[in-house]
């Protein structure tokens, strides 16, 4: 097995300061906790901190860094948390992020549209926005399976979808 | 309490209706429904039905894990609009 990659991504959300010893309530934004095990360093506002311990409190997680010690500190910090994380992904897998703003083409290689969101959820969405000549009110929604997705390219920025005409036809 | 075997899982006779028709035709014309408590059966598996969820018809690919759970689950009444971080998915089948 080869190492993994680490990769800056956003982790989580700075909620506010928590107790009085300095602590932190975040939002996170990962699957799942797991990933916060390996984490050593996060950087808030452009300026790392070293990761001492955290623990769920409902949907939150309480974070301890090892650099503020009072609340007035932890008060200050706000924004988005970036860490690196392990960006090994399985087949067919993607980070929801780099889905958004792909153009979106038909099975001619027509341009429908741009993702303007990715539902999460029992089963994944992409929401995408038509493009003027379609001159639809809503966007067209797209269930994130085999079935409607032909083909996912990042590098070169565009997701091509299978039976559109079907899709274009349940909001006209 | 759960629902009594006896009576079978619940589907709206009108969605049931479109759901034979369109597997014994085999075709594939949209099924419309605002019936958002009905199951999804095995009859049902491979089949995109477009749930209404209040403003548009949204489409639920039903998959054999999809089934026993109902149709309202899969198509969100509310749309969540923050950023996605680090979480990931993968295209279904």
């Amino acid at each position: 097995m080869g190492s993994s990659d680490l990769e800056k991504r956003i982790i989580a959300k700075v909620s506010s300061a928590h107790g009085i010893k300095g602590e932190i309530k975040i939002f996170p934004l990962l699957d799942s906790f797991e990933a916060l095990e390996d984490i050593k360093i996060i950087t808030i506002n452009n300026q790392d901190f070293h990761l001492e311990s955290f623990r769920p409190a409902k949907q939150f997680l309480i974070v301890k860094l090892k650099e503020i010690r009072d609340r007035n500190s932890a008060e200050a910090l706000s924004g988005y948390v970036f860490a690196e994380i392990n960006s090994d992904l399985e087949a067919d897998e993607f980070f929801i992020q780099d889905l958004f703003k792909l153009r979106v083409l038909n099975e001619q290689g027509q341009e429908l549209g741009i993702i303007e969101n990715v539902g999460e959820g029992a089963q994944v969405k992409i929401f995408v926005k038509l493009n003027e000549t379609f001159q639809k009110r809503n966007s067209l929604i797209i269930p994130f399976v085999q079935q409607f997705i032909e083909e996912i390219n990042i590098e070169e920025g565009f997701i091509k979808i299978k039976e559109s005409e079907f899709l274009l036809s349940l909001n006209s | 309490m759960s629902r009594s075997t006896k009576k079978g899982p619940y589907i709206h006779h009108s969605l049931k209706k479109k759901v034979d028709a369109s597997k014994l035709k085999g075709d594939k014309k949209v099924i419309k429904t605002w019936k958002r408590a009905s199951m999804i059966l095995p009859d049902m598996v491979g089949l995109t039905i477009a749930v209404y969820n209040g403003q548009k018809f949204i489409p639920v690919y039903c998959s054999e894990s999809m089934v026993g759970h109902r149709l309202g689950e899969f198509s969100l009444t509310r749309t969540f609009r923050g950023h996605a971080g680090a979480k990931k998915a993968k295209v279904g089948r």
